[in-house]
């Protein structure tokens, strides 16, 4: 609105100046130039909207140098004026810069403060999780050296463990080998002893047949029967026992002594000749003395019976001498064993 | 007191009807032109707007020769165009230094989004 008035009054006086005068103003360098300055940056949206004291102003010298440019005034001051619009026009776009920079400044501070919050938040984090993790790892750490440790206990305690058992083993084993040891020691001794029996039993069968054969003792049923001549053992119609008989005796006594469970009966024969009775008693007297030496030799006199048979069982003919003296006779039978010898069938 | 001023007014009425046309002395402008071209310097605008800096010191010092020969319209002209391109050196010798201080922040804001992706990624997987 002022500027219309302006400009009518300026176009009035510029008319009346044409009246005065008569002559149009030069074109001016500085003014066109400032011109375009101005309008370039009254043009610019960014600049009307940060700088518009900084538009105006510049409009404001535009419009001196305009009028005193239009006015016919002096080429300095139009040029002055047109300096001062440019610088303005300058200092506008300069402002507008500034300005934008300094908004861009207070975001850029903002967003620097907001990530400076989450990067501290973020290390706060990371500090903790690599806290964290640093526990795990010494957790793991001293997990697994708990591991080991409880490993090489286990080993040690195995190998204790078979380390006695060998040593159990050892001592079984070595217990068996003593138990075969004595085993067959005992063996042995078994073995040494049934020897020593089977040597003991061959000897005594051996001494009992080389006694046996020097008593002339023949084996029956009723066990060995030695027969002894009467003749040699008595004086006619005696019963004492004569000298020469005690060795025969003897002999049949250290028989019994040696196999002391047999048991001994005594019979005593004649021939036929004299009376029975006598015989019979005569008989009975032969065997009783028989007995009688042997019990003086140790013979326990429990085991040792006696009969008398007179002329009974003889062995031979009583019809002649050498039968009748094979008549004459004391039989001594010793059991095989610790029965009594049975007495012979009538 | 009273008398001086009524003598100065004396004095500038003398003048005034010696020559009508002379202005008076642009004092006033050639200290703000001095005082914007300390704040031009002061941000340094010697670095950043040397050219405009310099066009500011020529302005005042043909302002402060025409003072000599008490041309005082063209030193005030010349003080006020002084004054402009020192405000325009400053202006310029301030973007510089915001320009510099948006690239710092990018930077640390470029550095700060790398280590949080660091971070994160590091803590992700």
């Amino acid at each position: 609105m002022n500027h219309l008035t302006t400009r009518l009054l300026t176009l009035a006086a510029a008319a009346s100046l044409l009246a005065a005068c008569a002559s149009t103003p030069q074109p001016h360098s500085g003014l066109e130039a400032a011109r375009q300055a101005v309008n370039a940056v009254d043009a610019d949206p960014q600049i009307r909207r940060l700088a518009p004291a900084e538009l105006r102003d510049a409009q404001d010298k535009l419009a001196q140098a305009e009028r005193r440019w239009r006015d016919g005034a002096d080429s300095s001051e139009v040029t002055h004026w047109s300096y001062m619009a440019s610088n303005r026009a300058d200092v506008a776009r300069e402002a507008t810069e500034l300005r934008g920079m300094e908004n861009r400044v207070e975001q850029l501070r903002n967003e620097r403060e907001r990530l400076q919050l989450q990067a501290r938040a973020a290390r706060a984090e990371q500090e903790a999780a690599r806290t964290a993790a640093e526990r795990a790892r010494a957790d793991a750490d001293r997990a697994r050296a708990e591991s080991e440790r409880l490993r090489a206990e286990s080993e040690r305690a195995m190998a204790e463990a078979a380390r006695e058992a060998e040593a159990a083993e050892r001592r079984r084993a070595e217990q068996a080998a003593r138990e075969a040891e004595l085993q067959r020691e005992m063996a042995e001794r078994r073995a040494l002893e049934l020897e020593e029996q089977t040597r003991q039993m061959r000897e005594e069968a051996e001494r009992l047949q080389r006694q046996i054969a020097e008593l002339e003792a023949r084996p029956t049923d009723r066990g060995l029967v030695l027969t002894l001549g009467s003749d040699v053992l008595f004086d006619f119609d005696r019963y004492e026992l004569r000298d020469g008989a005690r060795r025969t005796v003897e002999r049949i006594a250290e028989f019994l002594n040696e196999y002391e469970e047999r048991q001994v009966l005594v019979e005593g024969f004649t021939d036929s000749t004299g009376s029975r009775d006598y015989n019979m008693g005569l008989s009975e007297r032969r065997a009783n003395s028989v007995r009688t030496a042997l019990v003086e030799r140790g013979v326990d006199p429990g085991r040792i019976r006696i009969r008398g048979f007179g002329p009974d069982y003889p062995v031979a003919s009583n019809d002649n001498e050498a039968g009748r003296q094979l008549n004459r006779r004391v039989e001594v039978i010793i059991s095989d064993d610790a029965e009594a010898v049975p007495d012979r069938e009538r | 007191m009273r008398s001086t001023r009524f003598i100065l007014l004396l004095t500038a009425a003398a003048l005034t009807a010696a020559c009508a046309t002379r202005p008076p002395a642009p004092t006033e402008e050639l200290a703000v032109a001095r005082s914007a071209i300390g704040y031009a310097v002061e941000s340094s605008a010697r670095d950043s707007a040397p050219e405009d800096l310099a066009e500011a010191r020529r302005k005042l010092e043909r302002a402060e020769q025409a003072m000599g020969t008490r041309n005082h319209e063209v030193a005030r002209q010349l003080a006020l165009e002084a004054e402009a391109a020192a405000r325009l050196a400053d202006f310029k010798a301030r973007n510089a230094s915001t320009r510099r201080t948006v690239s710092e922040l990018e930077a640390s804001i470029q550095a700060l989004r790398e280590e949080l992706d660091r971070l994160q990624g590091g803590s992700s997987s």
